[in-house]
């Protein structure tokens, strides 16, 4: 009887000790809240999600985003640091690009324990050039994630 | 053939000799049942203890700094009040962010011992136990940082001292066995179940909670392993109860 105590209280010990996780340093979400764009195109009268064949996009002053990649949609990662963010959006590399500026208000918001702390944001205004974008609609102002799609950006002439 | 031939003579010896052993037995009358009013003094007491396995936590863990006093008291034979309290603090600091957080924490609720006893002053103990949680406790990021890959630089803040409650529900199952007179050591697992949310304004959640464990969990196992010594300074009066007549429905 006395054994069976024994070999149940060295068993229960490292049981005890397998149980546990140090949270901080297991980084196992991330926060992605890029400000996702779809592309919509009017074809006869038709507006549809349109596929740009060579799309490539930056911040101004900052490496390339994509280069002359075929896609109907893009992210552009806001910059936590700054009130307003600013990218060249060209859908063509023979065609002229377009720049757009967002403004909106940034929240620090907590990941978890391992991941620390992100940004979201709320989207204030777009201002864009109309080289070739006709206009812009926004789906959600709210950038918490980017699954959702935040804007739709119209073109009528390619 | 020999063996077979003594067997065979050593077979008819046996019946001969059992009648004289039942006849023995029947003259020897019934036993007298016990009187159905006895009672007697079983040990009580007051065992104080301390929950070691939250010093080998902080080894592995250096975030979860706790301290925590058990006790518990005989009510009934086999029915015991617990109680535990305990402080705990939350130092932490990476390159992200530093955390500081500190609070206290009590349960309270009941043990009952599953071990039949083998001799009435027995007090080693396997046993279930039902605890409700409370604590309460503060927390506060001092300083953040975001880094920015893309745009280079960072971004700094901080979270203000938020003061916060948790409530849980505890469910015990352990042993204590008494290893020196009124010294005991045990072990107990746990599940803990959290009744409320623990979250600021904001969605920040505490990186733990004092005597629950994680912050950001509903529910968490855990185990306890402690050293105790007991006060007997009472005694409980037990009382025989005549095991339940089976025979009397069949009838």
């Amino acid at each position: 009887m006395k054994n069976i105590y024994k070999l149940l209280i060295a068993g229960a010990f490292l049981l005890g000790m397998a149980a546990c996780e140090n949270e901080t340093k297991v980084c196992d979400q991330t926060l992605r809240a890029d400000l996702h764009i779809g592309f919509r195109h009017d074809s006869a009268g038709i507006v549809r999600d349109t596929i740009f064949r060579a799309v490539t996009t930056l911040a101004l002053n900052r490496d390339t985003l994509l280069k002359n990649n075929s896609t109907n949609n893009i992210y552009f990662p806001l910059s936590p640091v700054a009130d307003s963010s600013q990218f060249m959006l060209k859908i063509d590399s023979l065609l002229q690009g377009d720049t757009l500026t967002f403004r909106y208000k940034r929240t620090p918001v907590f990941i978890s324990a391992g991941c620390g702390f992100g940004t979201t944001y709320t989207i204030d205004t777009v201002l864009f050039t109309t080289h070739l974008i006709d206009s812009v609609k926004f789906i959600n102002k709210s950038v918490t994630n980017s699954n959702d799609t935040h804007l739709y950006i119209f073109y009528f002439n390619e | 053939m020999l063996s077979f031939a003594a067997l065979a003579q050593n077979k008819p010896a046996t019946p001969v000799a059992k009648p004289a052993d039942t006849t023995h037995v029947i003259t020897k009358g019934k036993i007298t049942p016990e009187p159905k009013d006895s009672s007697w003094l079983i040990p009580g007491g007051l065992r104080v203890g301390v929950d070691l396995s939250r010093f080998i936590n902080n080894a592995y863990y250096p975030y979860r700094q706790e301290y925590t006093v058990v006790a518990d008291a005989r009510i009934t034979p086999s029915l015991f009040a617990a109680v535990e309290l305990g402080y705990t603090n939350t130092p932490h600091s990476d390159s992200n962010y530093t955390y500081k957080g500190n609070g206290m924490f009590a349960t309270l609720g009941i043990d009952y011992n599953f071990l039949k006893r083998q001799y009435p002053s027995e007090r080693n103990m396997f046993f279930g136990g039902l605890r409700y949680g409370f604590s309460h406790f503060n927390f506060e990021v001092p300083s953040y940082t975001q880094h920015s890959s893309y745009w280079g630089g960072q971004v700094a803040g901080s979270y203000p001292k938020t003061n916060a409650n948790a409530h849980w529900i505890e469910l015990v199952l352990g042993l204590k066995t008494e290893v020196l007179k009124n010294l005991f050591l045990g072990w107990n697992v746990r599940e803990r179940i959290l009744l409320n949310t623990v979250k600021t304004n904001d969605g920040f959640t505490p990186l733990t909670i004092p005597g629950f464990g994680s912050g950001s969990k509903r529910a968490v196992f855990d185990m306890q392993y402690t050293i105790s010594y007991v006060i007997p300074f009472y005694k409980i009066r037990e009382h025989y109860h005549p095991p339940a007549p089976k025979k009397q429905p069949k009838k």
